[in-house]
């Protein structure tokens, strides 16, 4: 019993984990920005976090506050160039980005432990600084959706010109979507490092930017909902028959064409606007009805 | 004195010329047409105005300062609003939001402030939706607040691109083809709101195909034809204007 508890517990920290990493994945998707550098940020984040603690002896929330800081300065620096370029050609520069870290952190031995990683981390995190973490997360996503931050974001998404005339600097609101993405990377990259003993290289390759990608395609793009649901789904579905564990990245290639096939919008965001449109035709059946008592008084 | 000036502007296109030294200005409280056969520059000459082009020469001023080098979202933080002729709502959005988000330059809340969710900021967004559902009391679409904006009619996606320009509190709105896919009647009582809109000090510029509309409502009237001004003056001038029947139904066949 104590075992399946325990067996339970690491993939509700996995997932949680993958939680972290979706929401970086999605703050850029959702203000119309085609990055995909969130392993990349991830990575740096957890470097540093690693490195910090396991060679100046720097206390895990100190590690994981720096390891924030530098996720958010290399993703600023990042937009600058960026900025020039827009769709297919922000993801490709920013599949070079992952690229150009994880040869870094291959190649960098004296720094990084090559591609030994870097390991023997003290544990510092578990399920409670996880859920917490995120959960703080997800509580500042929210409160930035729901205002001008948010409006701008699904504004620049939908259309960069009528953002434009709305007085919105597309500019500085993309910057704002890296940097925000980039905190959110460098915080789970230190959760990573905290929670796992160790760090290595692949981990934060080709394989994590598609599966970080689908979780928000899966999910949904607008509502923070979105990528949380893609986490989860795609986290437990392994879980729930061997056969799923075992063609994982068959099962997960199908359900992403699936997903873009009936639901563009993803899982969360499809059912918002069915659920807004069923609201608009009783509205409109409303107002039909008024018009008809109106014309007949 | 006139708010907008346009001073000898010019945009080509490698060797076309859309635009050909064009004057002209709009004034508060004033309603002025800008007419021409299909191609003639219309639209292009709105892109100039408020940035997303720039311009090959001349000058735009708007109460005097020079805005002919500024970046469109700046232009339109100093008032300059407009609608799209292929309207261009956010069509995943509801009708609400499509106005909310007109209300951008309003919050000058920090975007900290924002993060943590503070009361402050609650507070400013309460008005902004308040004044979202203050328009659309004011052009009676008040019951099509939660629709999608992709699933309203042409006429209404119309008019909510119009409250949604009107949400930035502009000086100067100008509207491409408002009156695009609209009755005589709906074109009528819109004609009713531009002329209460100029009433509260607006410059407006409509570009229009329904001559209806347009001969009764603008003060003042710039007819276009490939790229080149070719009559400016009241309605009924521009209407007896030889050169004017002539871009529009051809010259005289020999």
């Amino acid at each position: 019993m104590i075992e399946w508890l325990a067996s339970y517990q690491s993939l509700v920290d996995l997932i949680l984990l993958d939680c972290g990493l979706a929401l970086s994945q999605f703050v850029v998707l959702r203000a119309g920005v085609f990055s995909v550098a969130t392993p990349g940020l991830a990575s740096i984040g957890a470097y540093t976090a690693a490195i910090l603690t396991l060679r100046m002896g720097v206390p895990a929330a100190a590690g994981t506050l720096a390891a924030m800081l530098a996720g958010t300065a290399a993703a600023l620096l990042l937009s600058i160039p960026l900025s020039r370029l827009r769709g297919v050609f922000q993801a490709i520069a920013t599949v070079a980005m992952v690229q150009i870290v994880l040869s870094i952190a291959l190649y960098a031995t004296a720094i990084t432990g090559g591609a030994n990683g870097l390991n023997g981390i003290p544990k510092q995190v578990g399920t409670l600084q996880l859920l917490l973490v995120i959960g703080l997360i997800v509580y500042v996503l929210v409160c930035l959706g729901r205002s001008r931050v948010g409006y701008a974001f699904d504004a620049m998404r939908q259309d960069e010109t009528v953002a434009t005339s709305l007085g919105i600097s597309v500019a500085r609101y993309q910057a704002l979507a890296f940097a925000l993405s980039g905190a959110i990377a460098g915080l789970t990259g230190a959760l990573m490092a905290y929670h796992n003993y160790s760090v290595v290289p692949e981990e934060f390759g080709f394989g994590m930017l598609i599966t970080v990608l689908a979780y928000v395609v899966l999910g949904g793009r607008h509502s923070v909902l979105g990528p949380l649901v893609g986490a989860f789904t795609l986290g437990i579905l392994p879980e729930l028959a061997r056969p799923l564990a075992d063609n994982r990245l068959i099962v997960h290639g199908a359900l992403l064409m699936l997903v873009i096939i009936y639901l563009p919008h993803g899982i969360v965001d499809s059912l918002w606007i069915a659920y807004r449109r069923r609201l608009g035709r009783s509205a409109q059946s409303i107002i039909a009805t008024k018009d008809i008592a109106d014309g007949a008084a | 004195m006139a708010r907008l000036n346009l001073d000898g502007v010019s945009r080509s296109f490698g060797g076309v010329q859309a635009v050909k030294d064009l004057s002209m200005s709009a004034s508060p409280g004033r309603i002025v047409g800008l007419i021409g056969p299909n191609g003639a520059g219309k639209t292009t000459v709105v892109n100039l105005i408020t940035g997303l082009l720039k311009l090959s020469t001349g000058r735009i001023r708007l109460d005097g300062t020079d805005i002919s080098e500024l970046p469109p979202h700046a232009i339109a933080r100093m008032g300059v609003a407009r609608t799209f002729q292929d309207i261009r709502l956010l069509k995943e959005a509801s009708v609400l939001d499509n106005i909310v988000v007109g209300f951008h330059t309003s919050d000058k809340t920090s975007v900290l402030a924002q993060a943590i969710g503070s009361p402050g900021v609650r507070q400013v967004r309460r008005t902004i939706v308040g004044r979202a559902r203050a328009l659309l009391d004011e052009f009676g679409m008040a019951g099509y607040a939660d629709f999608l904006a992709g699933e309203l009619s042409y006429g209404h996606q119309r008019r909510v691109e119009i409250m949604r320009a009107l949400a930035l509190e502009p000086n100067v709105l100008l509207l491409d083809e408002p009156a695009a896919g609209m009755n005589d009647v709906e074109a009528a009582e819109l004609g009713v709101v531009f002329r209460r809109l100029a009433g509260r000090g607006l410059a407006l510029v409509v570009i229009e195909h329904n001559m209806r509309l347009v001969m009764s409502l603008c003060d003042e009237l710039y007819v276009l034809a490939s790229g080149e001004l070719i009559s400016h003056g009241a309605p009924a001038q521009v209407q007896s204007d030889p050169r004017v029947v002539e871009a529009y139904l051809g010259g005289e066949v020999c």
